[in-house]
Formats: C-alpha cells, sequence, structure tokens
C-alpha cells in the first residue's frame, strides 16, 4: 500500500483528505505543524507529499526546497487556495510535482496522486494545472 | 608724444644730454634765458604690466560671462522645474495677482472643477469661479486679512461630490507688499476611497482565499459519501445521483463566486468580448425572476439598432444585477423600474456610447447620503455589506464608462450608466 504524508494546517481538510485517500487504498499520515515535516520523512519513508502553501510558522514553498534537497526522489504535490502565476512557477522552479488548486474534486486528487506515486519525482516530471486568477 | 613748451617771453638756449651710466638713460638738460629745466626719463611702472592686466581683465570678463551663463541657466531650470511641477501637481493650482486676475493655472484646476480653458484665462477670478463660492471666499479673506488662509470644503460638481482643503497664500515682498496669491485645492475624495477600497481588496481576498479550505473539505466529503454509496448500494446511489450533484454544483458554484470575486479585487476584467446590451440584461434579470412576479414590474425600452459594449459580460451582469438589487430594495419590493438604452455620439472623439438609465419610482436618495452611496462600506441596510455600489461603480469605470446619480426625493433615482459601443455586424 503506498503511503502519502499529508501537511496542512486545517485539521477538517486534513481529515478529508486523510478519509478520501484511506478509501481508495492510500496509507495516509496527517501533519498539522509543518515544523515537524523533515523529522516525520526522517523516520519513515512516504511515495508522496502533498502540502499546502500558506502555512503558519513555515511557507510551503520554503518546506517544499528543503524537502526536494533532501528527499529529490520523493514526489511533491502542492495545494493552495491561492494560484497565482508567480506562486506556481515559483513551485514549479523549487521542485513540485503538480501544483492543485483548492477546492479539489477527489477525481483530480486520486490522478494526481496515482500519477505521482508511479512516475514522479519531485524534481523533474512536473506538471502544472491551475487557473490563473 | 610728449610737447614740451616755455612760457612766457622766455627762449630755449641749448638742450643737452646727461649721461647717467649705461643701465639707465640719459636725462635732458633745457636751458632756457630765465630758467633750466632738468627733464628726467622715468620707466612708466604700469607698462610692463599692461599686458599682464589686458590678460586678467580678459579672463575676469570671461568668468563674469560664464558665472552669468550659470546664473540664468540655473533661472531657466529652476523655471522650468517650478511650471513642470505647477503644471504637473496632483493639487488643483491657481495663480492670482492682487486685482483678482488669474495668471496661471494648471490641468488639475480644470479637471477637478470641470472649468474650460477658454473661460480662465487672464479672466477676473470672481467671474470664473462664481458658481465655485468657497474659492471666492478664501480668497476673498486672503485679501482682507493679507495672511494664509487654510480651510476644508465640500462642493457639488454635476452629481460629483468632491471634498477637501483649500489653501491661499499671499506672496509679499520684503516691504509686506503682495504681488500675487497662490490658490491651491487639495481634494481628498479619491484617496479616501482608493484607502477604503485597497482595505477591502485586501480583507476579501484573504476572505476569498479562506472560503477554499472549508469548500475542499465539504467537496472531498461529499464526493467520498457518494463513492461509499456507489460502492455498497446502486439502487441508494441512483436515487440521490441528482441530490449529490445538485450540491457539487452548488460548491462549484461558490467557488466560482470566489474567483470572480478575486479577480475584481485584482481589477482584471478577464473576458472582454464584444457584447449585446440585451444579452447582459437578459441573464441580469433571470435572477430577479421572483420579484417580477411579486410586485415589481421591470419595463425595457432598449435602442432598437444593435450596438454591442465591449467588456466582460459576467463583470457588467454583477453591476447591473447590484443596481437593480438597489432599486428593489429603494422600493421596498414593490413598484416600476425602467431600463432604457439610447445611443449618444460624441461628436469630437467619433465615439459612440450607449446611455443606459436604470431608474425606479422608490422614495429616492436623500441629499446627505447622495454623496456617500458608491462609497466602500457604505449602507444604510441591516444586513447591507456596503460594497454593492462600490464594485458597481468600479465595474463601469474599469470599462471606460460613467456612472451618474440623479435622485429626488419622492420621486426615485435614477443610475445613468454611459459605456463605449459599437455598432454590431446585425
Amino acid at each position: 500500500m503506498k503511503r502519502i504524508l499529508a501537511i496542512d494546517n486545517d485539521k477538517a481538510f486534513l481529515t478529508a483528505i486523510c478519509r478520501t485517500l484511506e478509501y481508495n487504498n492510500y496509507k495516509v499520515a496527517t501533519l498539522l505543524n509543518p515544523l515537524q515535516t523533515m523529522d516525520v520523512l526522517n523516520r519513515e519513508k512516504y511515495d508522496c507529499v502533498l502540502l499546502d502553501v500558506a502555512m503558519p510558522g513555515i511557507n510551503g514553498l520554503e518546506l517544499l526546497k528543503q524537502i526536494a534537497e533532501v528527499y529529490p526522489l520523493v514526489p511533491v504535490i502542492m495545494v493552495s487556495g491561492e494560484s497565482s502565476v508567480s506562486i506556481t512557477a515559483e513551485a514549479i522552479r523549487q521542485g513540485a510535482y503538480y501544483f492543485l488548486e483548492k477546492p479539489i474534486e477527489t477525481k483530480q486528487l486520486l490522478v494526481t496522486i496515482r500519477n505521482a506515486v508511479e512516475n514522479g519525482t519531485s524534481s523533474g516530471k512536473q506538471n502544472v494545472e491551475f487557473n490563473a486568477m | 608724444m610728449a610737447v614740451f613748451s616755455v612760457g612766457g617771453d622766455d627762449e630755449i638756449s641749448s638742450i643737452t644730454l646727461r649721461k647717467n651710466g649705461l643701465e639707465r638713460p640719459m636725462d635732458i638738460g633745457i636751458n632756457t634765458v630765465n630758467k633750466f629745466y632738468h627733464l628726467k626719463l622715468k620707466k612708466d611702472p604700469i607698462f610692463s604690466w599692461l599686458i599682464a592686466i589686458f590678460f586678467a581683465l580678459f579672463i575676469g570678463f570671461i568668468l563674469l560671462f560664464l558665472l552669468l551663463r550659470f546664473a540664468i541657466l540655473q533661472i531657466l531650470i529652476f523655471k522650468g522645474f517650478l511650471n513642470y511641477n505647477l503644471r504637473h501637481s496632483q493639487n488643483a493650482l491657481l495663480l492670482v495677482n492682487p486685482k483678482g486676475i488669474i495668471t496661471f493655472f494648471n490641468v488639475r484646476l480644470q479637471t477637478l472643477l470641470e472649468i474650460e480653458e477658454t473661460d480662465i484665462k487672464k479672466a477676473d477670478i470672481r467671474k470664473v469661479f462664481s458658481s465655485f463660492p468657497f474659492v471666492l471666499e478664501a480668497f476673498n479673506q486672503a485679501q482682507k486679512t493679507r495672511e494664509t488662509v487654510r480651510t476644508d470644503f465640500s462642493c457639488a460638481i454635476g452629481t460629483r461630490i468632491i471634498k477637501g482643503e483649500i489653501s491661499v497664500v499671499p506672496f509679499k515682498t520684503k516691504f509686506n507688499f503682495i504681488y500675487a496669491y497662490l490658490i491651491e485645492i487639495r481634494e481628498f475624495t479619491a484617496s479616501l476611497i482608493s484607502d477604503r477600497q485597497k482595505t477591502w481588496s485586501s480583507t476579501i481576498r484573504k476572505i476569498a482565499h479562506s472560503i477554499k479550505t472549508p469548500l475542499s473539505t465539504v467537496m472531498l466529503n461529499i464526493e467520498r459519501i457518494q463513492q461509499k454509496i456507489s460502492d455498497r448500494d446502486s439502487e441508494i446511489f441512483k436515487a440521490t445521483e441528482n441530490d449529490f450533484s445538485m450540491t457539487i454544483n452548488e460548491i462549484k458554484r461558490i467557488h466560482e463566486m470566489t474567483r470572480n470575486f478575486l479577480k475584481f479585487t485584482k481589477l482584471e476584467l478577464s473576458n472582454v468580448r464584444e457584447v449585446a446590451l440585451e444579452e447582459i440584461l437578459r441573464e441580469t434579470l433571470r435572477h430577479f425572476e421572483a420579484y417580477t412576479n411579486n410586485g415589481v414590474t421591470i419595463r425595457l425600452n432598449l435602442h432598437p439598432e444593435p450596438y454591442q459594449l465591449l467588456g466582460d459580460a459576467k463583470m457588467l451582469e454583477m453591476a447591473f444585477q447590484i443596481f437593480i438589487e438597489n432599486a428593489i430594495d429603494a422600493m421596498k419590493g414593490k413598484g416600476t423600474i425602467l431600463i432604457t438604452s439610447s445611443l449618444a455620439q460624441n461628436l469630437f472623439e467619433d465615439k459612440d456610447y450607449l446611455e443606459i438609465e436604470i431608474a425606479d419610482n422608490g422614495p429616492g436618495i436623500p441629499r446627505d447620503l447622495r454623496d456617500q452611496i458608491f462609497e466602500p462600506f457604505m449602507t444604510t441596510k441591516k444586513d447591507g455589506s456596503g460594497m454593492g455600489l462600490a464594485i458597481a461603480r468600479k465595474i463601469i469605470i474599469d470599462h471606460g464608462g460613467q456612472l451618474e446619480l440623479v435622485t429626488k426625493e419622492n420621486f426615485g433615482t435614477v443610475f445613468r450608466i454611459v459605456l463605449p459601443a459599437t455598432k454590431g455586424k446585425s
């Protein structure tokens, strides 16, 4: 069973993501405090990371950079309520596999995670989908 | 050449040269009958410095010329700089001589107070500003007191209300003689609205972004519930499929609304195209079907020729929806709204405009509220956000249009919207 790490400071959103992915046969760990990310990744191996952009304590893009440096083979999917061209471009530059704009639809989430787990690394094969606002 | 002559009856008897050694010139001795003249040749002390003096004078003249040229250039630069600043000042400026004759004014003054240039050149301030008593009052007070006058004002220009500060500064010589008055008008209305709109934009952006996370949660939860039902009981799935679909569509609609708000706060007209007014109004009026069946009558009287507006149909729809909502609110849900459009051609610019009027027969807007209703957060409604008309105004202005309010208490209100238009194909 593929393991997913979801990081977001919104508990309800994390629970929804967790339940949806678990229902679709993924093993999910959730993290409310983004500052613990590197510790969690050091302890266990994950096949994909779902990472929110706007979080207190550390910016998602900064965290992405750290993950991509230490774990370049782990695909990171960025999730954000704001999908401006600049944020998306920065995420891709830092090595994000994909950029999902909230609200996320289940189908879109599952297809993206499946592709990331099967084909993706955080630096290299990137796809972008966003609606510039 | 020196001329020597002896006076009276005296006569020269002899002239002798007297040697003083090899280094010095000889003296001349002149014997006359009565006198002896001893003439000594002396070297002119200035003679040897003459070239140097001429050279120094020449350099002096050149320096003086350069200094003068530098001074004139500095004066011209300063004059140009001053002139540029006065002309392009953000404040309206007016220079008046002590008799009250206008000697200078800038473009801002004309645009702010809507004054034609021909009306103002070398004219008497009392004539030009007869309809702006706040200017004359401040000027008269400065003339009387001979001191700077600074005061706040509020003034109606057409349907526009401007607020600001006027100052009249007398320019005096050292002997207290006044040779000009500088009148400066600073407008606060725009900056006030702009600051509030910036705050509002930033707030609404934060709210809109925050809404997306709970929307995501709801969306994922609903879709998961539907997925579970689908996996376990195909009969219940079929029976609830339509309900789920409706709910998910509504969530998508909320998302679309937040996107539109975000677009608006960034002042983006994302989908600009030629669109018929009739098409926009038809879409807009669909939102009011419940009202038109219950006490509100909306009548359309549109210009027959197919003229197109260039704009974002969704944004214009939002603006018209706001105007109509305001009309319905004003009429307390009962009355008639008349929407008319007519073609206006600007002969000077060779441009066509559609003048659209949305008139209601409600109670009208009280005089003291007229200058505030387009300001953000201004509302008289209990549950109103005070953003509606501010948004509508912004949309119209973003489309290169103009918005005017004509209202009379107990007679109703007309929103007059002027938008650039082009003639359609058919």
